[in-house]
């Protein structure tokens, strides 16, 4: 098993490795962009670490189900964090900001003893959080190879946490510390970090459902289940409301959450998708976690809560599974290590050591500042290590892990009042966090010393921390959360009320509480005037960027911006506060400060000038925005235009069409009206037979030609609208028989059957009678047109359907071919087939009856009928009362 | 000898007339009612010249004016149609029609055409 672990756990570290140099060279493609979301969301599960691994297991196993809060917390959080994380971005790039540190001191007037402070603390609070992953690596090492953990044996080459330790500063070193400007995405970073997100996740999803499926034929699982469920659960309000308050703070604020959320973001578009992927994520870790704990004291009972994974799934599912569970927990543990000693290291670095140097002489500064980063992470590892080895050894995961929550909780006041509190203070913040670390010390850290000097935990009497919260009836981590939160706040805000602020921090103030109402990039206002020869402020940049990144951010600014820098030797206030926020890219923003400050004649503005120039940003911004939401609804209009035109123009196109097929239609009957007018008049000795024939054929082509233009005429008021009906009570089947009547003389002449069948009474309905009329004419009139021309039959058959009443006509001509059955309800349908055309009729009769019948909100359709000739049907609803029959508008909207 | 004209359309009145005024101008007069009946009878008689419609059942007149133009002797075609666009009477022209009359027209404008024509 021990050498399984070893050559996996090396496969894994050198695979983590490659990964990050393939992201580092892929990533930073656009094609990957889509990705960069999900990317995001999965880099942010970086607060997952080790702990969430083994020790939510362990907290389940003694404690229920508050291991939950933990993750409740940042969710609650994530549900404001878009506002936040949006403004975040926006300072990040616009005011250079690359850590926690570099936030608060560039907004607090960019002072340097904000930025020492909380860089400081962080290490402070945040070091025996990275103690606690090399812990964890270490322990799940021995668990697994059943070593006894030696933790009083000092420094030991046999201990594997070593040279994972080592490893992973080699890591942080060469893909951490690839540039100067810390606030630059690192690909290859935020590529691992998202893998092993992904890696951990999967590992304890298939090792947590192998475990379980083998924990479900066991049946001790089911009574503790049953023992687990009936627990009564005793709700310690305070120490919930504490854990939800410094996971949702952390979860903002931790040195590895705010480089993944802010400093390595590369879009305010990543967000979004992070405000419910990442809960989701939090909730699938823990899916399992359950189980384990229940199985844990009956299976491995010699094993700490903390490692019932390790344990159980090595019985569940043999060395594979367990093997599997530790590299997980490995890649928590080294995503989070690496991170946070990225993050502490910039901080410390950035904030501690670089002040040190920037007076030197030697030029340029760029490699020894990536040096020092180095160094530090160098340095803070190296102090990782040996705090895991001498004091860590014996607190569980959960435990160090709330400890550290509390101590960055105490940014929280300042952070937020950064960003949202105009009046907030530098003072203020520098007290209220000094205060809250006090407060904090004495409750967390103090006793711990006390037992290591004096043996005696409780050496303050009245005023030991324990006795103190036992007094109040909370735990220690409540007391510790509640008093030191309440008092930074409380010293936060009653300071910042009665300090005065300097020019500059107020200037920073507002740049950075309105940073969502200011423009932003090139544009962004500038609220000091100076200028400085162009050279001077070049060379600054060169000594700490370097000659090849100067030049690049040089020549893209001049590309940008229109501005040819060897035309213009002296730079303007613009070019001067983009060279200041390179160099709080580097060296942060307070030592930037003062390098431009030492070659700037700076100018300092009124207060209502720098009003005045922040409201204009302020007025221009708004402006963009209108023009923009101006333009767009420009567009819109444009579009509807468009799209009315080409209604308009295919309307029009149709009634050219219909004009067309009218004029067409006006001229056969006149033809042969004309000829045959002309030939009776040029010859008058033409027989009397011949003349009577011409002059009645001319009368009967009037008649068709009246016809025509009455149904044109009808037509257009149907699709006009116009045309109303006028309802009475009908008695269909009445109406049917006398139709059929007056049809029987034309049947009789032509050798056709009509027949009329209509089996029961129809009930009585309201519509319009003439029209009715009229529709039933044109049908069976068509029907005795185009029944079989030998024996020609047609029947009508009527009867009540539901709510309607059908009306079929059936011919046994020769049918309608099935593709046409829709079309001959067009107008001029005849006209446009030629093979049906027949000499009478105008060619809009259908035409005419489909809307009569649409417009008593009936329908008439040709059926099917596969025994031959025509079969054309119309319902009628029946309405008991006439005012329920509204006709459309436009009956072309009934279909 | 006299000329031969075969008249096409399915409109009976408009066909009888024109059938009724070229028989007293001394035309020998043939009538079809619809393309295929058309075919047949130029087939069979050889006229000199065809009045054709475009709009019928089965064949249109473009078709016939097809046939009849692929004939050796072809037979001058008149079109006499009711399609009045621009587009309809260039599509005639290109089917080979000696002349396009759009209905209605007077029947000495026919006559003198037709004199013209043969």
């Amino acid at each position: 098993m021990t050498v399984l672990l070893i050559v996996i756990g090396t496969a894994y570290l050198g695979f983590i490795f490659g990964a990050a140099w393939y992201f580092e060279k892929r990533l930073s493609n656009l094609g990957y962009r889509k990705w960069m979301p999900y990317i995001y969301a999965l880099a942010l599960a970086v607060y997952c670490t080790a702990w969430t691994f083994y020790g939510s297991i362990g907290r389940a196993a003694e404690s229920g189900f508050d291991f939950l809060l933990i993750y409740i917390g940042p969710t609650l959080a994530l549900f404001l964090w878009y506002p936040i994380a949006r403004k975040l971005y926006f300072l990040k790039v616009n005011q250079g900001i690359g850590s926690l540190a570099d936030l608060l001191s560039a907004r607090y007037g960019k002072d340097a003893r904000l930025g020492k402070l909380v860089a400081t603390l962080s290490l402070v609070g945040v070091l025996p959080y990275i103690s606690l992953q090399i812990k964890a690596i270490s322990e799940s090492f021995d668990v697994l190879s059943q070593r006894e953990t030696q933790y009083n044996a000092g420094f030991s080459l046999e201990d594997p946490a070593l040279y994972v330790t080592l490893v992973m500063v080699a890591f942080t070193v060469l893909f951490g510390t690839r540039y100067v400007q810390n606030n630059r995405p690192k690909a290859g970073l935020i590529g691992t970090i998202a893998f092993e997100s992904l890696f951990k996740l999967l590992a304890f999803l298939i090792v947590g459902f192998i475990g379980l499926n083998s924990f479900l034929k066991d049946e001790r699982f089911f009574t503790a289940l049953d023992r687990f469920s009936n627990q009564s659960v005793a709700i310690p309000t305070a120490e919930w409301a504490s854990i939800l308050l410094i996971s949702a703070f952390s979860f903002m604020l931790l040195p590895r959450q705010f480089q993944m959320g802010v400093v390595e973001n590369t879009s305010v578009k990543n967000i979004p998708k992070a405000l419910w992927l990442v809960p989701l994520y939090m909730l699938v870790l823990n899916l399992f976690v359950v189980p384990f704990a229940l199985m844990g004291p009956s299976l491995a009972p010699d094993t700490k809560p903390d490692f019932y994974l390790l344990s159980l799934s090595l019985q569940a599912g043999g060395p594979a599974t367990a093997a599997l569970a530790f590299l997980g927990g490995l890649s928590a543990a080294t995503s989070m290590i690496i991170v946070s000693t990225l993050a502490l290291a910039n901080m410390v670095s950035t904030h501690v050591l670089v002040p040190q140097i920037v007076w030197k002489k030697e030029k340029p500064l760029d490699r020894r500042i990536i040096g020092l980063r180095r160094w530090a992470i160098l340095g803070i590892l190296i102090l990782a290590y040996f705090y895991y080895h001498y004091i860590a050894a014996k607190e569980s995961l959960v435990s160090i892990g709330m400890v550290s929550f509390v101590a960055i909780s105490q940014f929280a006041p300042a952070f937020l009042g950064a960003l949202f509190w105009k009046q907030a203070h530098r003072r203020a913040a520098i007290e209220s966090i000094s205060v809250g670390f006090g407060v904090w010390f004495y409750f967390l850290v103090l006793p711990e010393i006390l037992t290591v000097i004096t043996g005696d935990r409780h050496f303050l009497g009245f005023w030991s921390p324990q006795i103190l919260a036992a007094e109040m009836n909370i735990s220690i981590l409540s007391a510790a959360t509640i008093f030191s939160l309440l008092m930074n706040s409380i010293v936060f805000i009653w300071r910042s009320l009665s300090l005065e602020a300097s020019q500059e921090e107020e200037n920073q103030a507002t740049l950075f509480v309105q940073a969502n109402s200011l423009l932003q990039g090139p544009n962004a206002p500038e609220v000091y005037r100076g200028t400085a020869p162009f050279p001077n402020i070049k060379s600054l940049l060169i000594n700490f960027l370097g000659n090849r990144r100067t030049e690049e951010v040089l020549d893209r600014y001049a590309r940008l911006n229109n501005i040819d820098w060897s035309s213009s030797p002296t730079a303007d206030s613009r070019v001067i506060s983009y060279a200041e926020r390179l160099l709080a890219e580097a060296i942060g923003p307070a030592s930037a400060k003062i390098m431009i400050s030492s070659v700037v004649q700076r100018e300092e503005l009124s207060r209502s000038e720098v009003l005045n120039i922040l409201e204009e940003s302020q007025k221009v911004l708004q402006l963009n925005r209108e023009l923009s939401s101006r333009s767009e609804a420009l567009r819109l209009a444009t579009e509807e235009l468009r799209n009315a035109n080409e209604k308009l123009q295919e309307i029009t196109e149709l009634k050219d069409e219909f004009l067309y097929t009218v004029t067409h239609e006006l001229r056969t009957p006149l033809t042969a009206i004309r000829t045959q007018a002309e030939l009776v008049q040029d010859d008058p000795e033409m027989p009397e037979e011949d003349r009577q024939r011409f002059i009645g054929n001319i009368v009967s082509d009037c008649d068709r030609l009246t016809r025509l233009i009455g149904n044109v005429l009808d037509l257009e008021k149907f699709e006009s609208g116009s045309q109303k009906l006028s309802l009475s009570k009908l008695d269909l089947g009445a109406l049917l028989r006398d139709t059929e009547r007056q049809f029987q003389a034309l049947a009789k002449k032509r050798g056709h059957i009509l027949r009329c069948e209509i089996s029961a009474p129809l009930m009585a309905t309201y519509a319009d009678v003439d029209r009715i009329t009229q529709v039933l004419h044109n049908l069976i009139g068509n029907a005795l047109k185009y029944a079989a021309a030998e024996n020609g039959q047609v029947w009508i058959t009527a009867y009540q359907l539901d709510q309607d009443l059908k009306v079929n006509i059936h011919d046994n001509g020769k049918g309608i071919p099935d593709a046409d059955r829709e079309l001959v309800f067009d107008k001029f349908y005849q006209v446009r087939n030629q093979t049906r055309r027949k000499p009478s009729g105008s060619g809009l009769g259908l035409a005419i009856c489909k809307n009569i019948i649409q417009m008593h909100k009936g329908r008439i359709w040709i059926e099917d009928n596969p025994g031959g000739g025509t079969k054309i049907s119309f319902t009628l609803p029946l309405y008991q009362e006439a005012q329920k029959l509204k006709p459309t508008k436009n009956s072309e909207d009934a279909q | 000898m006299r000329s031969k004209i075969l008249i096409v359309d399915d409109e009976i009145n408009i066909l009888m007339s024109l059938e009724y005024l070229f028989k007293r101008k001394g035309y020998e007069v043939y009538i079809a009612r619809n393309g295929a009946e058309a075919k047949a009878l130029a087939d069979a008689n050889k006229p000199d010249l065809v009045l054709l419609d475009i709009m019928m059942p089965d064949v249109d007149g473009y078709e016939v004016c097809d046939y009849l133009k692929a004939k050796v002797p072809a037979p001058k075609v008149v079109f006499l149609s009711a399609k009045s666009k621009k587009d309809d009477v260039q599509k005639g022209y290109d089917h080979g029609a000696d002349l396009y009359l759009l209905k209605p027209f007077s029947n000495k404008d026919l006559l003198q055409h037709i004199q013209e024509l043969i």
